[in-house]
């Protein structure tokens, strides 16, 4: 859980576990989204769609990247939570997310913090960044 | 060509039940491992009433329904086509296993962009609207109107299959 008594531009927030992408992965998303779009799922429409292969699922990808958020604050403290999708996620892939926290302010109602959110392969190419807006104190209602 | 005409069509609506099975798989499915949003003892114990919804899961909802793609196929996009290119929430209120909501959508803007390497993409922008149909005495989700939460998808529809070799989507 975030300390909001200190909280400051340029501080990391810490990272969750990586996630290795994987048939079975995007398979068990694509079960639990609804999204059965098949250039996720079925090689042989991708390879039509001109890809190498199957890549993940944008929105998976987003998903594993709000861990970080939500192993750090409840969920009435997310204010808003916006991405791009930068680079396609490719299969065995290893995700990591990294947050920062880039302004801390007031507004008219709430006292906000931004947050700065980049996930990276292995190889350190990104595919995903994002930016976050938490609302403190980090209350449990 | 995507046709303008489009822009401003509203797509319908419909009603979905939260799941608890169903928010665990998807926390499992994300890497989830804060036990909030695995073990609904551990959720009540924190003061929550039911498992809370992770923030993406909202969009998930929007594909519980009987053709979650014919909005695209009847304007003329192919799957094969089709990339998300990004993804925005905006939430009012916290959401949790039990409760029914109502999506709405609508098409929100249809424009054409050329990037160097990746050509000519149309950009598709929807708009989502998540409300609650269940009865409730939170303050405020009345002063909110029921809203829970506002989501908006931009999805960008390739010309040229090399367009996707290239990952120069977004």
């Amino acid at each position: 859980m975030l300390n909001h008594e200190h909280l400051e531009p340029g501080q990391m927030l810490s990272r969750p576990a990586p996630l290795r992408i994987t048939r079975a992965l995007l398979a068990s998303y694509a079960a639990v989204s609804g999204d059965h779009n098949p250039i996720h799922l079925d090689r042989a429409f991708a390879r039509a769609a001109g890809m190498e292969d199957v890549f993940a699922q944008g929105m998976l990808v987003m998903a594993y990247a709000a861990n970080i958020l939500t192993s750090q604050v409840p969920p009435h403290c997310i204010r808003s939570y916006e991405g791009r999708f930068t680079a396609l996620t490719q299969l065995e892939d290893i995700l990591q997310a990294q947050a920062m926290i880039t302004d801390t302010y007031d507004t008219a109602t709430e006292k906000r913090i931004d947050v700065k959110i980049v996930v990276t392969n292995q190889w350190e190419e990104e595919k995903f960044t994002a930016r976050a807006v938490l609302v403190f104190p980090f209350d449990t209602d | 060509m995507i046709d303008r005409k489009h822009i401003g069509k509203t797509l319908g609506s419909h009603i979905v039940t939260i799941r608890t099975d169903n928010l665990r798989r998807f926390a499992r499915a994300t890497g989830q491992n804060n036990p909030l949003y695995l073990e609904e003892g551990y959720a009540r114990a924190m003061g929550h009433p039911a498992l809370p919804v992770p923030p993406t899961y909202l969009f998930c909802l929007d594909f519980m329904q009987a053709d979650p793609y014919a909005w695209l196929f009847d304007m003329g996009v192919n799957q094969h086509d089709l990339l998300h290119a990004g993804q925005y929430f905006l939430y009012h209120s916290p959401l949790y296993a039990g409760e029914n909501v109502k999506i709405s959508s609508r098409i929100a803007d249809i424009y054409d962009k050329t990037g160097r390497k990746s050509g000519t993409l149309t950009f598709i922008i929807k708009e989502t609207l998540v409300t609650t149909t269940t009865d409730t005495r939170d303050r405020l989700r009345l002063t909110s109107g029921g809203k829970i939460a506002e989501m908006r998808s931009t999805f960008a529809v390739r010309h040229t299959p090399t367009a996707a070799r290239e990952q120069s989507h977004a």
